[in-house]
Formats: C-alpha cells, sequence, structure tokens
C-alpha cells in the first residue's frame, strides 16, 4: 500500500524490539498513530512504517510498552528539509540560479533598427549607446521609450518618424527616413521652358533651345523664356530646352519680434531618486526626494521588474529632478530690428528653391505695439524662374501644316 | 455517557430491525477477500503477531488467524488489514 499523504508529513521506517512489540501497536493504534507494512523481523522484533507527529507521545508509549525503537529510514519531505539546511552549497546554488536568472530576464537581449540605411543605423546604434540602450545592458538604466524618441529625432534631421519600442527583451527601432527624390536623369521630351513667377530677367544660361528673351526684361508668370523649337519654320525640330533662367523676384514679408521674451535653461544639477513600487506601496532605495531646486523639470521613469515571461507586480522607479532657471530676455528696438530682418531671410530662405540668392532686403515700416515689434520688410532675390512646360508635338505639326498652307 | 444496553437486548433489536449486528453491538466483522486479504473492524487490540499467526482480541474471544508470510497492513483503532496466504481462522476461548 502506498502512502503519498504520509510524504507530505514525514514517515519513518522503524524496527520495534521488545517482550510484546504487540502491545506498543496496539497501544499507538488507540492514540493515533498510523502503521502499515508491518512485518515481524524475529520474536522479539518488528519492522514497520509509521508517521510521527509527537515524538514526545512516542516516548511515552514505548515507556509503557517496555518496548524500544530503531529508526532504520526517514522519509518524506521535513527529513529532506532538514538534511537539505545542512547542506549550504545547495541552497547557495539555487538561490544563485534564480539570481542569474532574475538579472538575465531583465537584461536588453537585442536591439533592432529597421527602415534605415546602414549609415544611418550606425549613427542610431551610436546615440542609443550614450543613452545606456545596448545589448547586454540592464532594462532598468535604459530611459523611457518617450524619451529615447525624442533624443533620437532631436539628433537625426534625416528622419521623418522614429519610433521606439520594447517587446519584452527586444528594443525595436523604427525609423522613417526622408526619402530624396531621385535625380531624373531619364532623357525629357520635347519642352518649353517658361517663367514660373513674374520676374526682371537677370541672367541666362541656356544649354539646350533657343533663349526668347535678353537680361532686364520683365516677364510675368507663364510667359515662355526659352523655347524647345529649333531650325526654320518649315522644317522644325523640337529639343527638350534645358538651362537656367535667374530672375530677380521680389518679396514682402512680416516679423513679429517681442520685445520681452522668457526662456529657461537648465543649470546641469540634477537629484535622482531611486524607489521600488510594489503595488500601491513605494519604498525609496536611494537618493533625497527632497531637492533643494526652486525651479526643476521632473522626468519619471518606470521599468517593470520582469521575471522569464512575466511582468511582476514590482517596478523600478526613477525620478530624476533637473534644476532650471528661467530668464527673461530684453531687447532694445535695434537690436529686435536685427533680429527680425535674420528672422524673415530665414523664412524665405526656406521656401525658395537652393541657389536662390537674396541681394538685398529694406525695412519699409516699424511698428511697436504691445512689447511687440512689428516689422514689415521687403526682399530682392535672385532665384531660378525656369519651368519646364511639355510641347504637344502634334499639334505643332498642324500649327505648322496650317501655316504652310496659309502660306501658299 | 454511552448508554450500556445488555448485550441480549442488542442481539435481538438486531434481529428485528434488520440492522447488521456490528454496527449495534461491538461484535468484529471479519471480512476475507479471497485467500489473500482479511479485514476485522471492532477488534480491541492485538495479542501476538508473527508470520504465521496473528491472534485479536475481540468482544468474543480471541480471533487467531493462520497462514504464511503476514504482513500488517493500515492499522487504525477500530481496523486491522491484513496480507499474506490466509489458511484458517478460528475463535479461541469466550
Amino acid at each position: 500500500m502506498r502512502h503519498w499523504t504520509g510524504q507530505a508529513g514525514g514517515y519513518l521506517k522503524a524496527e520495534i524490539t521488545g517482550n510484546a512489540p504487540e502491545k506498543f501497536l496496539t497501544l499507538c493504534a488507540a492514540s493515533d498513530i498510523r502503521f502499515w507494512q508491518v512485518k515481524r523481523k524475529n520474536k522479539n522484533t518488528l519492522i514497520c512504517f509509521l508517521t510521527i507527529k509527537r515524538p514526545d507521545q512516542l516516548k511515552a508509549l514505548l515507556r509503557e510498552s517496555g518496548c524500544t525503537i530503531r529508526i532504520v529510514n526517514k522519509k518524506g519531505f521535513p527529513f529532506y528539509w532538514r538534511k537539505l539546511k545542512t547542506r549550504s552549497g545547495i541552497i547557495f546554488g539555487l538561490f544563485f540560479f534564480i539570481a542569474v536568472l532574475f538579472i538575465l530576464s531583465n537584461m536588453v537581449w537585442a536591439v533592432q533598427v529597421s527602415g534605415a540605411d546602414p549609415k544611418l543605423e550606425d549613427e542610431i546604434r551610436s546615440i542609443l549607446v550614450k543613452e545606456h540602450l545596448y545589448v547586454g545592458t540592464l532594462n532598468f538604466f535604459v530611459p523611457d521609450s518617450g524619451q529615447l524618441e525624442s533624443r533620437l529625432s532631436s539628433q537625426l534631421n534625416t528622419v521623418t518618424w522614429i519610433g521606439v519600442s520594447q517587446e519584452g527583451t527586444t528594443y525595436k527601432v523604427d525609423v522613417v527616413q526622408k526619402k530624396y527624390p531621385k535625380q531624373d536623369d531619364k532623357p525629357t521630351g520635347p519642352r518649353n521652358l517658361v517663367a514660373a513667377k513674374q520676374a526682371i530677367i537677370h541672367s541666362l544660361f541656356v544649354e539646350t533651345g533657343q533663349p526668347v528673351v535678353e537680361s532686364n526684361q520683365y516677364v510675368k508668370k507663364g510667359q515662355v523664356l526659352v523655347l524647345g523649337k529649333i531650325g526654320t519654320d518649315e522644317s522644325p525640330q523640337f529639343v527638350s530646352a534645358n538651362g537656367k533662367v535667374i530672375g530677380e523676384t521680389w518679396y514682402q514679408s512680416q516679423t513679429v519680434i517681442p520685445l520681452k521674451s522668457r526662456y529657461s535653461f537648465y543649470t546641469g544639477k540634477s537629484s535622482t531618486v531611486h524607489r521600488l513600487q510594489i503595488g500601491p506601496v513605494s519604498i525609496p532605495l536611494w537618493g533625497l526626494s527632497q531637492h533643494p531646486y526652486r525651479q526643476f523639470d521632473k522626468e519619471i521613469v518606470r521599468k517593470p521588474i520582469r521575471f522569464l515571461l512575466w511582468d511582476l507586480p514590482v517596478s523600478y522607479v526613477r525620478t530624476q529632478f533637473r534644476e532650471k532657471n528661467v530668464s527673461i530676455r530684453t531687447l532694445t528696438q535695434k537690436e529686435a530690428l536685427e533680429e527680425a530682418g535674420k528672422a524673415s531671410e530665414q523664412k524665405l530662405m526656406g521656401s525658395l528653391p537652393a541657389e536662390s540668392e537674396i541681394v538685398s532686403s529694406s525695412v519699409e515700416s516699424e511698428k511697436l505695439e504691445k512689447g511687440k515689434l512689428t516689422v514689415l520688410s521687403r526682399e530682392i532675390v535672385y532665384e531660378n524662374i525656369a519651368q519646364p512646360q511639355v510641347i504637344d508635338l502634334s499639334r505643332e505639326k498642324k500649327k505648322s501644316v496650317s501655316k504652310q498652307k496659309a502660306g501658299r | 455517557m454511552k448508554r450500556k444496553w445488555p448485550a441480549g437486548f442488542k442481539k435481538w433489536f438486531a434481529d428485528v430491525s434488520d440492522i447488521p449486528e456490528d454496527i449495534i453491538s461491538d461484535v468484529p466483522r471479519i471480512t476475507l477477500i479471497g485467500r489473500s486479504r482479511l479485514s476485522v473492524e471492532n477488534h480491541k487490540g492485538i495479542i501476538a503477531f508473527s508470520e504465521n499467526e496473528l491472534i485479536l482480541s475481540t468482544q468474543l474471544g480471541n480471533l487467531k488467524v493462520t497462514g504464511e508470510s503476514f504482513v500488517l497492513g493500515t492499522i487504525i483503532e477500530k481496523e486491522i488489514d491484513l496480507e499474506g496466504v490466509i489458511t484458517g481462522i478460528s475463535f479461541i476461548g469466550s
């Protein structure tokens, strides 16, 4: 008969010796000690299994029946446990194993960058290393995904969107790179160049085609600058007109500059508090929760502690207070005017095609109102105003045919 | 306090009411399964036990079980299980 229930409490295999071991069994049965597998060894000895709950009770029964007990074997969990206690190596090993597993569960095992070309990927990885995100680092030291995103996007200018997400022990960085249109080397069809906006022609650099305007000529928007039709009227040839037509254009812009502006900057001082949050209870681990700063930004990073596949209800919380100073900048009207000029030029250059040039800018009017300076300025710009316009060949042919007919 | 009824009355009640006698009185109930298993309920203690012999005290006198290679299974206060080859069961004395 198997006694698995006895296993949990622990049981003994024992030899009971005496003149009347049966008496001992009867006494034991009366006081609720369980026996099984009782065998006679010889005249004075019985071998049996028994559970033992109170050793003192057993002693009293032995005395009463005049028997002695010799324990052959101890089995069951309590005995194993006692044996284990004496072997501290096993216990230490077990805890060490759990600790290692714990550390490995909270380690970053991979950083995947997708959507970036090799050069950008390398750049992203080097930024991430500075932010403590690399393979082998502990998750607690890694900043929040949101912070990583903002830091990456502020340092990379060839990226339109960047997303950082954490999946278990893997960090994924998804990048959408800015795409520049490829240089179109395909041969273009017959075309003219027309003016993109009204301007005064400053200079022409024509590679192919027949220029029909001259320098210092005023052109309207859409006016043909370079013809794609060459040759005589009788036998015209059509080419793809190519070249640059630099025109002088005019812009008017309005800029508003406040004379007083508040701005804040970090002093570089910071204090960090590390906490362990278990459910609603927060236990400070390190650092002062009282910070000496009057004005500060607070940055909280919360990292759940993981074990194998699961998030434990325990998280590590790092709160960083960064001191900042707020100061007010006051400009004189002259300084403000200068600032406005720079700002308007910068804004204009942003909207113009590359290789444009601001030749001169002049202030038309300035107005100070409620602490704000409104400046109206006018800029003269040299820019390429040529814009391709496709020639409809069939229509041109018809036109030439009808002209020929009219000529006859 | 358990009321002591005369043994004769108990026996009569058991006969009349059709309730098994071992429930009403303290007489042993002996169950034998084949030749290898024997269980005795309502025993009063073990007097002797060896490989070939088991003597139990009961209300009706000593019960002697003979056989070979006896092993006692579970022993609890009122019940005892015996395993082995059983050759004879008999009551001795009164």
